[in-house]
């Protein structure tokens, strides 16, 4: 109860920070610990492995990622996990840190637990537009790739870029739904509708209205913060590994867990202009 | 033996290989043909003279329409091939009309036309037509020879299972009605053309007089030359003695260009390499990778016989014809700026498959297997010397090149498997184009292979050369079975390797040598009554005495052997050989990295008087020639070898030591290249090293990255 109390004194910013990280290492640590006694038994018990060359050659790769497929479904439920609590985070942080919130809202969870049901209906609808979206992105690739074969596009047009830039699209348009999303959920908890059929027409005016700060900069910090943790794993199995990469993963969580907060903040804020 | 040795033994080895002169076919074929890329259209006239080589009359002879395969979906090659080769749900959608097929619009023999009709000898199919049946006018008696001309229309199907096209590219292959060639045992080949397997004829000479449209590029089999040009289109003319086929390809985009090489057996061979125009400084490349496969070939299994090799590079309306041999001819990756790409030109995927289609001219193009039935034999000897031909010139870690600064490895990475995949048929198994259920690529290809990788590193790599220079050297223009192969191995290197390489073809199952159970355990003297000199102690459960009490003499060590109880449990087969329990006294043979000297009692305990009793079961496929040693590593760094003769299904060793056994491995060079799960070969008492923490941790964040996309996006 003491340390709850200390914990209450932090800015909330701040508090909202840390605890998204800790959502992000502890419920993902059962896993780590999981996936690292099944390794231990399994590739740290083989002595083929023992003197073998960072970064692993293809071959090792190979038989490493044999054995790490028996031993993922702990991280698998861990990310599961961490998907739902920030939910609850995301609703608890938007009531917190709301300019406009009682002087009493400090309790991120307590505050965000109500609306998870809201969110989860969200991400119902998120899932139906990505399939849409997927199945769009697919039909028009499909149809690139028939008109490269029969216009003889060249080799690399058309089995490397064209698959590239079938990746690229669809992050983005994810990342349009994601921004999309994340704004109807703001606008949930600053509203507190629960009829979520009104909520995308008041999002759709506020991102009219501003859509450079709403939208762009949204879209921007998301996929930076992607980004860069998809190129620091890269990087970071490409050099062979080591505790340095970890130490720095962890920092980047942090980073990433600033980025979720000024996005949280920044999204009140403009609502706060609005209302 | 050295580097060194072994090139001089090579050197010497390539005098006395020599390829015999192009011997008389029995078999020639007379073509003219013209394409019209608009339709695809194939106008064909064709000579056949056919000398009967049987021991019998004929009366009947039996050809393939290799094309009409792709003529419905109802042919027996879509209703039987495996996976999607003929890429259908692709092609399908993209091309309107994507068929091909071939059809006789007449056979005449001296002037007199003769009845013909398709016939389904294999699956009785209605709607294939792959193979007819053409009856002669009289019975050809053995000796005799008989001249068919056939008049004949054809449609290549737009690029499909390595043959057609369309637009400016086409890849012509198994094209004109061909006779079905003679199987060793003296009749027919009379099967349909199915998806898994490939080809089978017999050795003919060739002179093809093809058009294709003006200034549009060429490449064939054999010696070609442009005769003239009429009408907007180019007539050339190709020939070639002696091979089992002929195919050539052109594209209005492509060029050809030769290049002398002088062989490292002597003579000269002119190779050309077939690509899309605008590449030339690829050709270096591409000529040097296929003049290094012709002296790795000719040095170690038989001299190049023929004049010409020519590499197809497709460019991408002929990306379906990548990879596929045919004689003096053969299509590698597909040609263009794909290997100017960051990502790719650090590798040598295409140099890979030039040599394993360059190989393919051994196997079975001179040394001519049948396809249909033994596909093993020409994709096993192939992937083998590919292998050899990128270990021999880019070594193994490096011969396949980088991928992202990663080393790809020349062997093994294709056989490794997960252990629920060892459940195969035998090698053996036949008819190869009913081959169901299981990876024909490991079936085919890695497993004759790794094989033929495993005997080397067994018996020798010298040895193992010997026996494919013998092989080619006695059934080159010929068509030999495996028997044969093994009666080579076996006057060649005697009855151990040709007995490894049958057991190797005939065994069901891909053998998995593993270490089953290690288990330590601190010696304590066993409860109960035990002599000591000549008092009987009493040992109790709790008992705090003598802890040396009870322990065998020998594991003190005084004179540096240790002594390995070694538990055989027998072995069936046509009779039973009964298992013991051997004490054997094993000396070290070295020391693990990391400890003290050899014999040094290095402490593992607070308590260094101190024994351990270690317990090891390693388990094996159960072969008679798959010999393998089996190290026991211990914790003081003594290491002791056992060889086991690799009979019976385990092994279990009994050890106590004032060290604990610290890891067991079996076949400790990796000599056991066909074994399925290398990694499993080895186990320590302890786990430890730096991937499971590390790759945890990184596994770990790739799914928080997961979490993360989740959170952005839902």
């Amino acid at each position: 109860m003491a340390v709850g109390r200390i914990f209450d004194r932090v800015p909330a910013a701040v508090r909202v920070i840390l605890a998204r990280w800790f959502i992000y290492v502890f419920a993902t640590l059962p896993g780590l610990i999981a996936l690292q006694g099944h390794l231990g038994d399994t590739v740290g018990k083989r002595p083929w492995f023992d003197d073998v060359e960072m970064p692993l050659n293809i071959l090792n790769l190979r038989l490493v990622g044999a054995e790490i497929s028996d031993g993922i479904s702990p991280l698998m439920f861990g990310a599961l996990l961490v998907w739902i609590l920030q939910l609850i985070w995301l609703a608890g942080a938007a009531r917190v840190l709301d300019p406009q919130a009682d002087a009493g809202t400090k309790k991120v969870f307590a505050n965000g637990r109500p609306f998870l049901w809201r969110y989860l209906r969200i991400a119902f609808f998120a899932l139906l537009a990505i399939i849409v979206v997927h199945l769009g992105v697919k039909a028009v690739f499909t149809s690139l790739a028939t008109r490269a074969e029969l216009q003889g596009w060249s080799v690399v047009k058309s089995y490397i870029d064209l698959n590239l830039w079938r990746g690229a699209i669809l992050f983005v348009m994810l990342t349009v739904i994601g921004v999309f999303v994340f704004w109807v959920r703001v606008m949930t908890v600053v509203t507190d509708e629960t009829k979520l059929r009104r909520v995308p027409r008041k999002v759709l005016g506020l991102l009219r209205r501003r859509i450079g700060a709403a939208f762009l900069l949204q879209f921007a910090a998301v996929t930076v913060v992607l980004a860069l943790q998809a190129t620091a794993l890269f990087a970071w199995r490409q050099a062979g590994g080591g505790a340095v990469w970890f130490a720095m993963w962890l920092l980047l969580l942090l980073f990433a867990a600033w980025v979720w907060q000024w996005r949280v903040s920044s999204a009140l804020r403009l609502t706060s202009e609005l209302r | 033996m050295a580097r060194t040795t072994i090139g001089l033994l090579l050197i010497m080895a390539s005098f006395a290989l020599s390829a015999a002169p192009l011997p008389e076919s029995n078999i020639s074929y007379s073509i003219e043909v013209r394409l019209d890329p608009e339709t695809r259209n194939l106008d064909g006239k064709e000579t056949i003279t056919w000398r009967n080589t049987l021991e019998t009359s004929v009366d009947s002879i039996p050809m393939h329409l290799y094309l009409n395969a792709f003529s419905n979906r109802g042919s027996s090659w879509f209703q039987k091939t495996l996976g999607e080769r003929f890429q259908e749900s692709t092609i399908l959608k993209r091309f309107d009309d994507p068929w091909g097929w071939t059809e006789p619009d007449n056979i005449r023999q001296d002037g007199v036309e003769l009845a013909w009709q398709p016939v389904a000898p294999d699956d009785g199919n209605h709607l294939d037509r792959s193979l007819i049946e053409v009856v002669l006018n009289e019975p050809l008696a053995p000796g005799e020879t008989v001249t068919l001309d056939i008049d004949w229309s054809g449609r290549l199907p737009a690029a499909a299972a390595r043959t057609g096209g369309y637009d400016r590219f086409f890849f012509i292959a198994q094209w004109f009605p061909k006779v079905a060639g003679v199987r060793p045992e003296g009749d027919f080949n009379r099967h349909q053309f199915f998806g898994p397997t490939e080809f089978f004829a017999g050795f003919a000479d060739y002179d093809v007089t093809i058009a294709i449209p003006e200034g549009w590029g060429i490449a064939a089999t054999g010696k070609g030359e442009l005769l003239r040009t009429e009408d907007g289109y180019d007539w050339h003319r190709y020939q070639q003695k002696a091979v089992i086929d002929f195919a050539l390809a052109t594209g209005a985009d492509m060029e050809n260009v030769a290049t002398a090489h002088e062989l490292a057996t002597g003579g000269q061979v002119d190779i050309h390499i077939f690509q899309p125009k605008g590449y030339e400084h690829q050709l270096a490349r591409w000529t040097d990778a296929t003049a290094r496969s012709l002296d790795t070939m000719s040095t170690r299994v038989l001299p190049y016989p023929y004049e010409t090799v020519t590499v197809v590079l497709p460019p991408r309306a002929g990306s379906r014809a990548i990879g596929m041999e045919y004689p003096t001819l053969f299509t590698g990756g597909p040609g263009g700026e794909i290997w100017d790409y960051n990502l790719i030109k650090e590798t040598r995927i295409n140099e890979g498959v030039i040599a394993h289609e360059f190989a393919h001219q051994y196997f079975n193009a001179i040394v001519a297997t049948n396809e249909f039935e033994d596909a093993f034999m020409d994709e096993g000897m192939t992937e083998y010397w590919a292998a050899e031909i990128m270990l021999e010139n880019w070594g193994e870690e490096s011969g396949n090149g980088f991928l992202l600064g990663r080393a790809m490895n020349v062997n093994a990475s294709s056989m490794v498997a997960r252990p629920s995949e060892t459940n195969y048929p035998a090698v053996w198994s036949g008819p190869s184009f009913l081959a169901r259920g299981y990876g024909i690529g490991r079936q085919f290809y890695d497993r004759p292979a790794m094989t033929f990788e495993t005997a080397a590193r067994l018996f020798g790599q010298d040895v193992i050369d010997d026996v494919f220079a013998a092989y080619a050297q006695r059934w080159q223009f010929s068509h030999p079975r495996v028997e044969d192969f093994w009666a080579v191995a076996d006057e060649v290197a005697g009855p151990q390797v040709a007995g490894m390489l049958r057991e190797a073809y005939v065994h069901p199952h891909i053998p998995d040598y593993k270490v089953a159970k290690l288990e330590v355990k601190k010696y304590s003297p066993p409860p109960g009554y035990l002599r000591d000199g000549n008092e009987t102690v009493f040992v109790d459960v709790d008992w705090d005495g003598d802890k040396k009490l009870g322990l065998p003499v020998e594991a003190l060590e005084e004179d540096g052997q240790v002594l390995v109880s070694i538990l055989d449990p027998g072995h069936t087969r046509e009779t039973r050989t009964m298992g013991s329990i051997e004490r054997r006294f094993l000396d070290p043979v070295g020391e693990m990295e990391g400890t003290d000297e050899v014999g040094e009692v290095e402490s593992t305990d607070e308590d260094e008087t101190s024994f351990y009793a270690s317990n090891a079961r390693v388990v094996g496929p159960d072969w008679d020639h798959l010999p393998v040693i089996v190290e026991l590593r211990f914790a003081d760094g003594v290491v002791v070898r056992d060889e086991w003769d690799g009979k019976g299904v385990y092994r279990e060793y009994r050890i106590v030591r004032p060290s604990p056994l610290d890891s067991v491995v079996i076949d400790p060079d990796y000599n056991i290249r066909l074994d399925i799960v290398p990694v499993n070969n080895g186990l320590k008492h302890e786990g430890g090293g730096a991937i499971p923490k590390d790759w945890s941790r990184w596994l770990t964040g790739l799914y928080q990255l997961f979490a993360e996309g989740a959170a952005s996006w839902l």
